[in-house]
């Protein structure tokens, strides 16, 4: 029996109560009071796994609990001011008591996206009850009801628990919880009527029907701020550190920067054919006045929004050649071969790179003696120390040379010609040189080992762990070519035992 | 317990009450989990704090290494970056010579030794692997005795950085980073906002009723939280057990902040703050900080971009000084006693002109990131690291200034507190030689104003300075520091400290 192997034991993600992220937790409050006061922007930023926000082993830390206190004491406070729109019945006199367990029998399950159990309506019962015990009035004791709710780990976490059994045994996800795993993954909210009524009725059970209501998610609009979460985190795309005294302009194109690229997503990903070669190769963008400007386009686009525009006949290809992706992984001050060479390998690719050995001493070459990045960097190369990660690194990111610490396209650095042709190797089937940047996006974006990676990125992405055995598994369930559709890729995951079973431990 | 019936010598000793002055339950200081009488409360040792600071970005040995005099050492000399200490050169500890071993070893280089620094564990980010082991402030924080003598067991403070949330020193085990707070006035919200210093009161019995039935009403909120997480702990591995045991460890700390000073007697504080314990007062609002930073949708914190460059290199020392006094405030109001402080992180770059407006961004000097990549040897190299180093330098003096400002028993704060300041890196872009300090009284656990020189080289873990700071903590007695169960970094403490 050897792990990794298609169909072998070992290989599934293990029983686990997942924290909702950020963005989740605000969808989650949005859905079940109608407040979106966002209240999560004030907690601690997500700690990310892979790069990614959705993280299996985010924790509750002190500043944590502290966050999720002040939000919930506040959602209930604020809650509880229209009182009818909350409650499902009149509090009338003499009716309080049976009014309030009514609401927890009604707003509890939506809060916890599963029935209650006799220990859930108890506890929370009795919350009610020691409100009205100690002073407080109606109600005060459904705020605490709420304030309660917020707080509890069966609101907070996502439960991936199955039925008991032996350890090492495989269990069957319950449908609850089927349910908000697949509203999770592909809306970042809670799920819908319609889903905990199919979880109800034995609606998802098998892969077909999960695919049917996977299907239906995607078509959300609540889908597409999703699917561009994922590609954002694994494009790395976002706000970057510049100096601005060397590039003064960042002010404003820095903003400008993270509309295009969403923008692009959104458009490939739901208006055009979906594909990650179609992000990777589109000859168009959307620019605004201070990117037409920036990347040397004629024509006029609108004074307002985005315009859509060709890139045809400009050195420019794709999400790899935008000024926020290059911007992102340039240095303040200069370009940097190393970060956009690192996101090759180890975002688009897939592949690890092996951390310096034991007792490197590091002397990097002096700036002063040299006068292009690349030649800055060209001693990793040459230094045998450092030429077992560098030659793996380095040549890939001397591709995008051509473009400098935020992406302005450029032919000479310091009175030196650049020279962005190199020779990408160590790949399962994009090796070859190249003499620009489109060039290497072009071997990329034809390559299987990106299309499996697309594949391990969103499967991070949606069990929110990284797990490398589990991933292979994953590839397994399409052997022959994996979809590199974004809707595809999900339902494939979805379908597949990685999503539905656990084992326990 | 029995409280001593004769009538009180000093008007300190008398039974304390605390007022909520209408802030309700939220704010009031935290007493449960004492046992001690007013009588040890008077004759008690201010208790040892301790404050790990952090800056990016290595040093130059030639302008950090004291320079001998006679018998003893100076700080004084041009570039030297240890200048500003000069003053309290009879107060400090240079550790010279000590390594960041397990990053040297089994790191990933680079900009990532922040996690390594107070877990003594390995950290490779690029390959996912995290520290296993709470670092030693979380390690202190979580001793009954210590963290949990106060209101918050720790705070996690930073000026600058947040652009990688696992970019921090203070990590609780199983590979969970704390976050640290990052906006002066979030600081001040969490620490002081509503914070009524313990007073006198001739026995008013503090009966603000309101207030006890708003804690009663929301410790029985909390006990329910504490049951259904509870709840979940079925059929998990140790991973996801010990996460709901951290999530159980910060309700019921949240628990007591919050309803212990009024249901569990609220009286006798342990020992008299610090005579000059006196919250800050206008901190500047959220409005005017939430600047220095911008989110993303995905709630990632970084800093503005369109800012940087005008309002963070303008607000950075104000910032910092910010921080710097709530540390000291928080010390000597005793609401914690364990602080990390983090300047930036792991690999910072742009230039500093807040802490070197003369150099230009013409200078090829002028980022220090861009410093730490070039030849030891390369001309002007040295100076201007020592250049931006020195600031670092001053933040540090800083606050010992703020703590030796603060009266406490027969001295002042800066006795009864071990400064800890460490770097990301060596001298070359590494972790082997780590400039390293220690500074103020401690107690006495330490033999200050010494300079202490050690081979370096990867032969010193500072696995053993970790385990010599605990050991300076009443109660703790620990061996070695680190993940000792995969890896062996020596035991015992740092010899000749």
């Amino acid at each position: 029996m050897t792990p990794g192997q298609p169909g072998q034991p070992g290989v599934l993600l293990s029983t686990r109560v997942r924290l909702l992220n950020n963005v989740e937790y605000n969808n989650s409050v949005a859905a079940l009071l109608g407040d979106t006061s966002q209240p999560a922007r004030t907690f601690p930023p997500s700690d990310p796994q892979s790069g990614f926000s959705n993280n299996g082993a985010q924790t509750v830390t002190d500043v944590n609990a502290s966050a999720y206190d002040a939000a919930a004491q506040t959602l209930a406070h604020n809650a509880v001011q229209n009182l009818g729109a909350l409650l499902p019945c009149a509090s009338s006199a003499g009716q309080e008591a049976a009014c309030a367990s009514q609401f927890i029998s009604s707003f509890g399950p939506r809060a916890f996206r599963r029935p209650l159990t006799a220990d859930d309506l108890a506890g929370l019962k009795g919350v009610y009850d020691a409100a009205r015990a100690h002073g407080g009035d109606f109600p005060t004791g459904i705020e605490m009801v709420v304030y309660a709710v917020l707080s509890s780990a069966s609101f907070l976490y996502v439960p991936e628990l199955g039925a008991d059994g032996p350890s090492g045994a495989e269990v069957e996800l319950g449908p609850y919880e089927k349910a908000a795993a697949l509203s999770y993954f592909l809306l970042a909210a809670p799920p819908d009527d319609a889903l905990m009524a199919a979880a109800a009725n034995k609606g998802l059970d098998t892969a077909d029907q999960l695919e049917t209501q996977a299907r239906r998610l995607l078509r959300d609009p609540r889908a597409h701020a999703q699917a561009l979460r994922f590609y954002t985190e694994w494009f790395e795309i976002g706000p970057s550190t510049k100096d601005t005294t060397v590039y003064p302009d960042y002010r404003t194109l820095g903003p400008s920067f993270l509309k295009e690229t969403p923008a692009l997503i959104e458009d490939v990903v739901f208006n055009a054919d979906g594909r990650l070669q179609t992000l990777l190769e589109a000859n168009y963008t959307f620019v605004d006045g201070a990117l037409k400007t920036f990347y040397g386009l004629p024509g006029t686009v609108s004074a307002t929004g985005l315009t859509r525009v060709s890139l045809s006949g400009t050195p420019r290809i794709g999400i790899l050649t935008h000024g926020s992706w290059l911007s992102r992984h340039g240095d303040a001050t200069m370009s940097s071969p190393i970060k956009r060479g690192v996101f090759v390998r180890r975002r688009l690719l897939c592949q690890l790179l092996p951390p310096p050995p034991p007792g490197l001493n590091v002397t990097p070459p002096s700036r002063s003696e040299v006068k292009t990045t690349r030649q800055l960097f060209d001693a990793h190369v040459s230094n045998p120390n450092c030429s077992g990660c560098h030659s793996l690194i380095d040549p890939v990111g001397n591709g995008f040379e051509a473009f400098d610490g935020e992406g302005a396209y450029r032919t000479t650095e310091n009175g030196q010609p650049i020279d962005a042709s190199s020779v990408l190797t160590n790949t399962k089937d994009a090796n070859g040189s190249f003499a620009l940047a489109p060039e290497l996006v072009h071997r990329l974006a034809q390559s299987n080992e990106v299309r499996e990676c697309f594949a391990r990125m969103l499967f991070r992405f949606g069990s929110a762990q990284t797990t490398v055995l589990t991933e292979q598994e994953l590839l397994y369930e399409a052997p022959g070519q994996l979809p590199d559709r974004y809707q595809d890729l999900a339902v494939m995951y979805v379908r597949s035992k990685l999503f539905s079973r656990r084992v326990l431990p | 317990m029995e409280i001593d019936p004769r009538p009180p010598p000093v008007d300190h000793a008398r039974r304390r009450f605390l007022k909520t002055l209408g802030v309700g339950a939220m704010s009031l200081p935290f007493y449960r989990l004492l046992a001690s009488s007013v009588t040890e409360a008077q004759t008690a040792t201010a208790p040892l704090r301790l404050v790990t600071i952090f800056n990016p970005l290595g040093t130059a040995f030639e302008y950090w290494r004291p320079k001998a005099s006679g018998s003893s050492f100076t700080l004084s000399f041009p570039n030297s970056i240890l200048a500003p200490l000069q003053k309290y050169r009879d107060q400090i500890i240079v550790l010279d010579g000590i390594d960041c071993v397990p990053e040297i070893k089994y790191g990933d280089f680079g900009h990532e030794a922040s996690p390594s620094v107070l877990t003594g564990d390995v950290n490779k980010p690029m390959a996912g692997v995290r520290p296993t082991v709470a670092s030693l402030d979380q390690f202190l924080a979580a001793q009954s005795a210590i963290g949990g003598q106060t209101k918050f067991r720790s705070l996690e403070l930073s000026v600058g950085g947040c652009k990688y949330p696992e970019r921090v020193m203070s990590w609780k085990a199983g590979g969970v980073p704390v976050p640290r707070l990052l906006n002066p006035y979030e600081t001040f919200k969490r620490v002081f906002a509503g914070y009524v210093a313990p007073t006198l009161d001739a026995g008013s019995g503090g009966g603000d009723q309101a207030a006890i039935d708003r804690a009663f009403r929301q410790r029985s909120v909390l006990d329910y939280v504490t049951s259904d997480v509870g709840r979940l702990k079925r059929k998990l591995g140790p991973p996801e057990l010990q996460k709901l045991d951290q999530h159980l460890q910060a309700v019921s700390d949240l628990e007591n902040r919050l309803t212990g000073g009024v249901l569990d007697g609220g009286a006798a504080p342990p020992r008299p703050a610090a005579a000059a314990c006196a919250p800050p007062t206008g901190i500047p609002d959220q409005a005017t900080w939430k600047g220095l930073y911008d989110e993303d949708p995905n709630n990632r914190i970084y800093f503005d971009s369109a800012k940087y460059g005008s309002f963070m290199f303008d607000h950075v020392q104000e910032w910092s000084d910010l921080q710097i006094q709530m540390i000291a405030q928080a010390l000597a109001c005793d609401l914690t006693r364990i602080v990390t402080l983090q300047y930036f992180e792991d690999g910072v770059d742009g230039g500093a002109p807040w802490a070197q407006p003369a150099v230009a961004p013409s200078n090829p000097w002028y980022d220090p990131h861009v410093c730490t990549h070039a030849d030891t040897g390369a001309p002007g190299r040295a100076e201007a690291i020592a250049n931006y180093q020195l600031w670092f330098s001053a933040q540090v003096v800083k606050l010992m200034d703020a703590l030796a400002a603060i009266p406490e028993g027969n001295g002042t704060v800066l006795d009864h507190t071990l400064i800890f300041w460490t770097n990301e890196n060596g001298e070359a872009h590494d972790l082997a030689n780590i400039p390293m300090l220690l500074a103020g009284g401690a107690n006495g656990a330490f033999q200050m104003g010494r300079w202490l020189q050690y081979p370096g080289s990867g032969q010193t873990p500072h696995n053993q300075l970790l385990v010599s700071m605990a050991n300076a903590f009443p109660g703790v007695s620990i061996n070695s520091y680190g993940n000792t169960a995969t890896y062996n970094w020596g035991t015992g403490g740092l010899p000749n400290l």
